[in-house]
């Protein structure tokens, strides 16, 4: 028996140690876990002419709720609508883009809660939940956190389809859009006919938003959000084809849709 | 002996568990000044770290004491 025991404790002391190890090797991923994901926003000079139609466009702040100090700087810029990808955390929403830690997300986990990331991005307009799972009873704490709130245009995506089933028909007044990542989601869309007489939207990854994905989700006027655009001459591109929203890392360009032309110092 | 080895492998195990932990629990960046060197760590690196070598030093000290003290 002792044995046993010296087995399992050796075992586990082997595990620790690997794991400290990996904390220290893998420092930027073990962040992800513990206090979300950084959003890495940037300003460039802009290459691209520029379009006399960026007013009609939703400049989104790209993850910029999951940090409070991105949000903030994201509304300085004057940015449409900022991000914040909801997670819930020890029952509790919070504003992570990865899952933290299973079991140990309490004592692990210390990103902004979503009522932290919502103080910031409720100064602008329009603000973007992007729900991270799937859950009735998170769907249901989405929907009451949303009705104790003072009305904003609020805009979800999910991947889930069922997701926005639920909350269309609690939480109504919000839009709807369907994540759309690979091809195969694009597939499937087309196949669902009654997903897209559901839905309000996409958003969608730019490698996926080909012309012709974008000529059908229009003939169905759904609403196009293309993500993540970092280079201002793609930007054009896809505003000149007809996107209603921009989903992007750089400031200038969050400035530029906001209806600034100069972006703040 | 062997119940001695077995409760040593437990206590390991539990003090590396706790670090563990508390290595998780403090995985945030903290500025340390000491005096002329300056750096951005963990603070859970900050909290381990002096702990382990302060722990290493005192068993070493122990040890030599021990060992270098006449027998009976």
């Amino acid at each position: 028996m002792p044995r046993a025991v010296s087995l399992v404790a050796r075992a586990v002391s082997v595990l620790c140690v690997v794991l400290l190890v990996a904390l220290v090797v893998f420092d930027a991923v073990a962040e992800r876990f513990t206090a979300g994901l950084t959003p890495v926003q940037f300003s460039q000079r802009l290459k691209a002419d520029l379009l006399d139609d960026y007013g009609r466009i939703v400049g989104v702040a790209h993850n910029a709720g999951d940090d409070v100090a991105a949000a903030n700087e994201a509304v300085a810029h004057g940015v449409d609508a900022v991000e914040i990808d909801v997670t819930s955390v020890g029952g509790q929403l919070h504003a992570s883009h990865d899952a933290p830690v299973p079991f140990l997300d309490t004592l692990f986990f210390r990103g902004p809660t979503l009522e932290e990331a919502w103080e910031t991005a409720r100064l602008r307009d329009t603000v973007v939940l992007h729900l991270k799972e799937t859950s009735r009873r998170y769907l249901d704490q989405v929907a009451e956190f949303l009705r104790v709130r003072e009305p904003r245009r609020v805009i979800f995506q999910t991947r889930d389809a069922e997701s926005l089933r639920v909350l269309r028909r609690t939480v109504p007044s919000a839009r709807r859009l369907l994540l759309l990542f690979r091809p195969r989601d694009v597939e499937r869309l087309r196949s669902d006919a009654g997903l897209v007489e559901m839905i309000d939207g996409v958003s969608v990854r730019d490698s996926v938003l080909e012309p012709e994905l974008q000529s059908w989700l229009r003939r169905r006027r759904l609403a196009i959000f293309a993500w993540t655009i970092n280079d201002d001459r793609r930007m054009n591109e896809l505003v000149e084809r007809g996107v209603d929203g921009i989903i992007t890392d750089r400031l200038d360009i969050m400035a530029l849709l906001g209806g600034r032309r100069e972006v703040p110092r | 002996m062997r119940g001695n080895g077995s409760r040593r492998d437990v206590g390991l195990a539990v003090v590396l568990v706790l670090a563990v932990l508390i290595a998780g629990a403090n995985f945030v960046l903290v500025e340390v000044r000491l005096l002329i060197v300056q750096f951005e760590t963990r603070l859970s690196w900050v909290l381990l770290v002096p702990a382990i070598l302060g722990f290493a030093t005192g068993v070493s000290y122990t040890r030599k004491r021990s060992g270098s003290r006449p027998g009976p």
